[in-house]
C-alpha cells in the first residue's frame, strides 16, 4: 500500500536519502531505525511533502504522491508526528484534538455547519472519542489544561493521539517512545497495536529497539540514506552489517 | 557539597509542580533524577539554573544562595544547563554554536583551545563544523547541545534527557562523556527516561513523583521501585 522508490535528497552536498527503496504492506507496523543522520526524518519529510525529493517516487495506494504539498498528503489519509513537538501551545488539550479532526475533514465541517444540531452531535461524538483516548494514556485530568503547560512527555503523547484523531489510513510516528516513562511507553505501544487491529498501517522511527521488537512486523535499517537491512526485527541483532554500522556493544541496549 | 536544594516549592499560576523538594549533589558525583512524565523533573532543573523563581525554599550552589540570582550569573558561577529537546541555533554553523557556548571566555586563544578539546571528544562536531546546526540530525544536535554547555568548563552540569533521539552508539558516547566529566571532577545532575542507561553510570538516584521526592538511594535500590510505578 506504500512504497518509496529510488528516493534521493541532498542538502548542501550531504546526501540525506540515496536511492532509498522499500515497501510497506497494508495493516502492518514497520520500524525505521538507523544511526543519527541516516536520513530517517528526511524520509518522513519527503513522504509528507514538507521537503521535495530531488528524484524518486513515493507511492501511496498506487498513486505517486511525491511533490504533493503537506495538506494534500494529509487529506489523502497520511498523518505524522514530529520529533520536536508542534502543538498549539496556547490552546487547551481538547482544542488541539478537535482541530486535528476539523482541519482534515473539511467537507464534513461544511455539512455540519449547515446544520447546527448535526454540528453539536458530531462534536459531542468527537469529544467522547478524545476523552476515551486521553483516558487510555492517563491524561484525562489534563483535558482543559493548555498544551504548553504539559511536560515534554505528555505533549508527545498528545501529539500521537492528535494524529489518531485525524483518522488517517497511514501513520508516520517520529520517535513515539522517546522521552516517555515506562507506563506511558506501554500505553503508546498499546495504542499503536490498536491501530493495526483497526486495519491501519504504521511506520515509526525509533531508537528504542525493545519497543521496535515488541511492536513491528518489519524493520528497515537506514544507513547513509538507504536501507542496509529489511526484514524481521528478530533477525536484526544477527545481521553482520547492522552490527557493524548501527548497534552498540550492547552496554546500553 | 556542590548543590543543596531544600524544601523547594515551584509552580506555574495555580498549578503547584514541586511541593517541597530537598536534594543535594556532592562534588564529583553523578546524580540521576528519574520519575514519570509530568512529575516536575524539568521544573526542578529550571528553578536550579535560575529560569524559574521558587515560591519558597532555598537553592545553594557552592555554598552560596542562588534562588534570587539570574540565570546568566549562575552560568558564570559554573552551573551549565543542557535543556531538553536540543535547543541549538539552527541557522548558525556548528562552529558558531560552540563559539556562543564559550562567549564568556576572554581570549580568542582560550576559545579555540577549548573548542579543540571539545571536538577531540566529539569528532562529529569537527567533521560538521561548517554545517548549519539545523542540518544536523536530531542526535547530532543533542551532542552539539552538550558540547556547547561544556565550553565554559562548568563545575556542575544539568542534563535534561540527553538520550532523547540518539542512536545506540551515540548513546554510548553520551554516557561515556558523563563518566569522563566525573573523572574530570565535574558533577553531573541528569534527568533520564532511559533508566537502565542512567542507572549504569549514576552514583545516587532520586525518584520524583507528582512533585515529591519519594525515594533516594543507590541505583540498585531505586530500579525496582521505578519499575513498580
Amino acid at each position: 500500500m506504500f512504497r518509496v522508490e529510488e528516493l534521493t535528497k541532498r542538502f548542501n552536498g550531504i546526501r540525506a536519502l540515496d536511492r532509498c527503496t522499500f515497501a510497506v504492506s497494508s495493516n502492518t507496523i514497520t520500524g525505521i531505525v538507523g544511526p543519527n543522520g541516516a536520513g530517517k526524518t528526511t524520509l518522513f519529510d519527503v513522504v509528507t511533502g514538507f521537503v521535495a525529493a530531488d528524484t524518486g517516487s513515493v507511492y501511496f495506494r498506487d498513486r505517486n504522491i511525491a511533490g504533493l504539498p503537506p495538506h494534500a498528503v494529509a487529506r489523502l489519509g497520511v498523518a505524522r508526528t514530529f520529533q520536536l513537538l508542534r502543538l498549539y501551545r496556547d490552546l487547551s488539550v481538547i482544542d488541539n484534538l478537535l482541530l486535528a479532526r476539523w482541519s482534515v475533514a473539511l467537507p464534513l465541517l461544511m455539512k455540519t455547519l449547515m446544520s447546527p444540531s448535526r454540528l453539536s452531535s458530531a462534536e459531542y461524538q468527537l469529544r467522547s472519542e478524545c476523552r476515551l483516548l486521553l483516558e487510555q494514556v492517563g491524561l484525562i485530568d489534563k483535558f482543559s489544561a493548555l498544551a504548553g503547560e504539559l511536560s515534554y512527555g505528555q505533549q508527545k503523547v498528545l501529539e500521537i493521539i492528535r494524529a489518531m484523531i485525524a483518522n488517517p489510513v497511514l501513520f508516520l510516528f517520529d520517535e513515539p517512545a522517546a522521552g516517555l516513562d515506562p507506563s506511558m511507553k506501554r500505553a503508546v505501544g498499546d495504542l499503536i497495536r490498536g491501530l493495526k487491529e483497526q486495519g491501519r498501517t504504521v511506520i515509526l522511527i525509533e531508537h528504542d529497539l525493545g519497543f521496535v521488537r515488541d511492536l513491528c512486523d518489519q524493520v528497515v535499517v537506514l544507513d547513509q540514506g538507504a536501507p542496509i537491512f529489511i526484514g524481521n526485527p528478530e533477525a536484526l541483532p544477527g545481521d553482520p552489517l547492522v552490527r557493524d554500522r548501527y548497534l552498540s556493544k550492547g552496554a546500553y541496549l | 557539597m556542590i548543590l543543596e536544594v531544600s524544601n523547594l516549592r515551584v509552580g506555574y499560576d495555580s498549578l503547584q509542580v514541586l511541593k517541597g523538594v530537598t536534594i543535594n549533589v556532592n562534588a564529583g558525583e553523578i546524580v540521576a533524577l528519574i520519575g514519570p512524565n509530568g512529575s516536575g523533573k524539568t521544573t526542578l532543573f529550571k528553578a536550579v539554573c535560575g529560569l524559574l523563581r521558587p515560591v519558597t525554599g532555598t537553592i545553594r550552589f557552592l555554598g552560596r544562595s542562588i534562588e534570587e540570582t539570574d540565570a546568566e550569573a549562575i552560568l558564570r558561577e559554573g552551573l551549565a544547563y543542557v535543556p531538553q529537546g536540543r535547543r541549538v541555533f539552527p541557522s548558525l554553523t556548528v562552529d558558531e554554536n560552540l563559539d556562543l557556548g564559550g562567549y564568556l571566555l576572554r581570549s580568542a586563544k582560550a576559545l579555540s583551545n577549548r573548542k579543540n578539546e571539545i571536538c577531540a571528544r566529539f569528532p562529529i562536531l569537527k567533521e560538521k563544523a561548517k554545517n548549519l546546526a539545523g542540518d544536523l540530525s536530531g542526535g547530532q544536535q543533542q551532542i552539539l547541545g552538550i558540547a556547547r554547555a561544556l565550553m565554559l568548563s562548568p563545575r556542575l552540569m544539568l542534563l535534561d534527557e540527553p538520550s532523547l533521539g540518539v542512536d545506540p552508539r551515540t548513546l554510548e558516547t553520551v554516557f561515556e562523556t558523563v563518566k569522563q566529566l566525573k573523572a574530570d571532577g565535574v558533577s553531573v545532575f541528569i534527568i533520564e527516561q532511559n533508566v537502565r542507561a542512567v542507572l549504569a553510570v549514576a552514583d545516587r538516584v532520586y525518584l520524583l513523583s507528582t512533585g515529591n521526592i519519594v525515594a533516594e538511594g543507590p541505583p540498585s535500590e531505586i530500579e525496582a521501585r521505578f519499575d513498580s510505578l
